[in-house]
């Protein structure tokens, strides 16, 4: 990226007066960004492929083609597309999901250390989806080992019930954060402790509500403290895609938005941009996808967190190339995740939250230290 | 073009024990015409700051009314107000800034006019801004790199891809050099002229005022002590104002402000 506008500045400084030289810099820094956003789509499309391949059953590229295509034998179309299908999807949009969720939510409070793990939406909507199938008895259909046809009707019931809860909780999250800078200017730090104490407060309440459930509930439970993509169906899936596919067609004709958003408060309401609504807007939006992510997945941490910081480094903070470059690389990190989770442990599987808090706890540190004015922009 | 009516203006203490409301602004009444550059000046925390906030719409006095074109602000919409009203605050660079490319945070200005994304025009405009104010060596490089003269300038010039016809700035050389001062107030002065707008400019380095502005205007306590044109300015007024020893000289047909105070006496 460097050596490009090393480039464009020795060609300004020599040919200086030429007249369509300033918009042609400008369309060709789009052209080299819109080039780094279709090489991530291509590396994600490959571990897709990659990610099918992978597994205790030996499936040849020959035969995973064929399957996709729809002329494969019957023994490898139900791996593929009963195993290992809806596990690429899952890790694809909740990837999507929560590094989205986690751009909006730095973006519009304006703090590089915030995503829906860090402020604590994910773990309060742990809590809440906890609290439905608990409360609601909900396990029994909720959990995937328990399905059966009869209960088909119910588990759909029982999706929406539990997801509602889940957005419940993350939203209480985000009401929290927005009420409090509402009443006080929180600096990026005093947000950050906000999330450290909402985040324990939820993780001790989804501990605390285990004591009140029955066994098989509890066994529902527990995966929530750590995310798994495994665990969802096709029907859940598609609503999660469906949801956040929404969600990112809105940001992305918010794109001007939020750019004007990442200057400021001030600036951005100098800009005719409503900031204070703007904001609530997108902290609602972030934490609903985010919820609904750790209701189907549990919670993954730190994704929210890495995926953007990758994206900005790649194509800077311009949103109409962020919001897909973040998107693309969110999908990428979870299905590569998940993909690790798989070789690491060849009987059955690591959960992919444990890999991303391996990756994500040491860059959130890395942040911390080199991120210039972390803390300066109160 | 501009009309403050008996404007007054007080922060609101609902969090705090004292009840009493101190008014930062206090009954403020006048005029200003398309084309002039107002210098705003005052000792700190005389309301400069608040009040080009309550003229930019971001503070709603509690009494008075604040009209552009004869019509009060409150009946314009947002939009339609962010594309007359130009503020920029004391500005110094921070992380968020970082990511956008100098071209792109200028053209961040022309938002009011878009919705999606910027129009042809729209690049057209900043790209004529960036001529006019000759930052074509910068366009390319990431405002994260910038200097802090050179970081203003890209400011400035988003104000002014905005088009307003009111430009509201506080303190615009704030933390300068002086070779990046007179470069900045260079800026605006040519940039104001040209686009033939109205510039409000707060700043504390009087001698700036007096060359760069049409009128001056003095707050104290919140009040409008003084506004008038330059001609009109008394020595006496800036000494009561400021408290320090001071004399106006001219040379060269131009008013200079030299402050005579001595040294303080250093006892053991």
């Amino acid at each position: 990226m460097v050596n490009f506008k090393e480039i464009f500045n020795n060609k300004s400084k020599e040919e200086n007066g030429s007249d369509d030289l300033i918009l042609r810099q400008y369309y060709l820094l789009n052209h080299k960004k819109m080039l780094i956003l279709a090489s991530l789509i291509i590396i994600a499309l490959l571990s897709i492929i990659v990610s099918i391949k992978v597994g205790s059953y030996n499936v040849s590229w020959v035969e995973i083609i064929k399957s996709i295509l729809g002329h494969g034998s019957k023994e490898t179309e139900i791996v593929i597309w009963n195993l290992r299908m809806p596990r690429v999807m899952a890790s694809i949009v909740s990837g999507a999901a929560l590094s989205l969720s986690g751009l909006i939510i730095q973006t519009v409070l304006k703090n590089p250390l915030a995503s829906p793990s860090t402020l604590g939406i994910s773990q309060g909507a742990a809590f809440g989806a906890s609290l439905a199938i608990i409360t609601f008895g909900a396990a029994n259909l909720e959990s995937s080992s328990f399905r059966t046809n009869d209960s088909y009707h119910f588990e759909i019931l029982s999706v929406y019930l539990v997801s509602f809860f889940a957005f419940l909780g993350g939203l209480s999250v985000v009401i929290v954060v927005w009420g409090l800078q509402l009443l006080k200017k929180m600096t990026s730090a005093s947000i950050l402790l906000t999330g450290v104490a909402l985040s324990s407060l939820f993780v001790s309440g989804t501990i605390l509500i285990q004591y009140f459930a029955e066994e098989t509930e509890i066994a529902a439970v527990v995966f929530w403290t750590f995310g798994d993509v495994a665990r969802s169906t096709w029907s859940e899936i598609i609503f999660l895609s469906i949801v956040t596919l929404i969600i990112t067609i809105y940001f992305f004709f918010k794109q001007g938005t939020l750019n004007a958003m990442g200057t400021g408060d001030e600036v951005a309401m100098n800009l005719g941009v409503n900031s204070k609504r703007f904001r609530l807007i997108g902290l609602i939006l972030a934490s609903l996808i985010a919820s609904l992510t750790t209701c189907f997945h549990g919670v993954i941490a730190f994704l929210g967190l890495l995926a953007p910081h990758m994206a900005k480094r790649l194509v800077g903070n311009n949103h109409l190339f962020l919001i897909p470059t973040t998107i693309v690389i969110g999908a990428i990190l979870l299905l590569i995740s998940d993909t690790l989770g798989r070789i690491i442990i060849s009987a059955g599987s690591l959960p992919v939250g444990v890999i991303t808090s391996f990756l994500g706890a040491p860059l959130f540190l890395y942040l911390l230290l080199y991120e210039k004015g972390g803390s300066k922009n109160a | 073009m501009l009309n403050v009516s008996k404007l007054s203006f007080g922060y609101n203490q609902k969090f705090r024990y004292t009840k009493n409301q101190k008014l930062i602004l206090n009954d403020i009444s006048f005029e200003v015409n398309r084309g002039e550059i107002v210098a705003l000046l005052g000792i700190n925390g005389s309301g400069k700051s608040t009040l080009l906030k309550c003229i930019a719409n971001l503070l709603v006095p509690q009494y008075g009314e604040v009209k552009i074109f004869n019509k009060p602000l409150k009946y314009f919409d947002r939009n339609t107000l962010a594309k007359h009203i130009c503020y920029t605050s004391q500005y110094s660079q921070h992380q968020s800034d970082f990511g956008f490319s100098v071209f792109e945070s200028i053209l961040l200005g022309r938002k009011p006019y878009y919705s999606f994304s910027p129009s042809k025009s729209d690049l057209q405009i900043t790209e004529e801004i960036v001529k006019q104010m000759s930052l074509n060596h910068l366009v390319s490089r990431d405002i994260g790199e910038l200097s802090g003269g050179e970081f203003q300038k890209i400011i400035l010039a988003r104000s002014f891809a905005k088009r307003p016809d009111l430009l509201l700035l506080d303190e615009p050389t704030n933390h300068l050099d002086i070779k990046n001062q007179f470069e900045i107030m260079d800026l605006i002065y040519q940039m104001v002229r040209i686009q033939n707008i109205t510039a409000i400019i707060s700043i504390h380095d009087i001698n700036m005022a007096l060359r760069y502005s049409d009128r001056l205007m003095i707050l104290q306590d919140g009040k409008v002590i003084f506004f008038d044109r330059l001609s009109n300015l008394k020595e006496e007024i800036l000494k009561d104002v400021y408290q320090v020893d001071l004399q106006l000289k001219e040379f060269n047909n131009r008013l200079y402000l030299l402050p005579t105070k001595e040294l303080p006496e250093v006892r053991n």
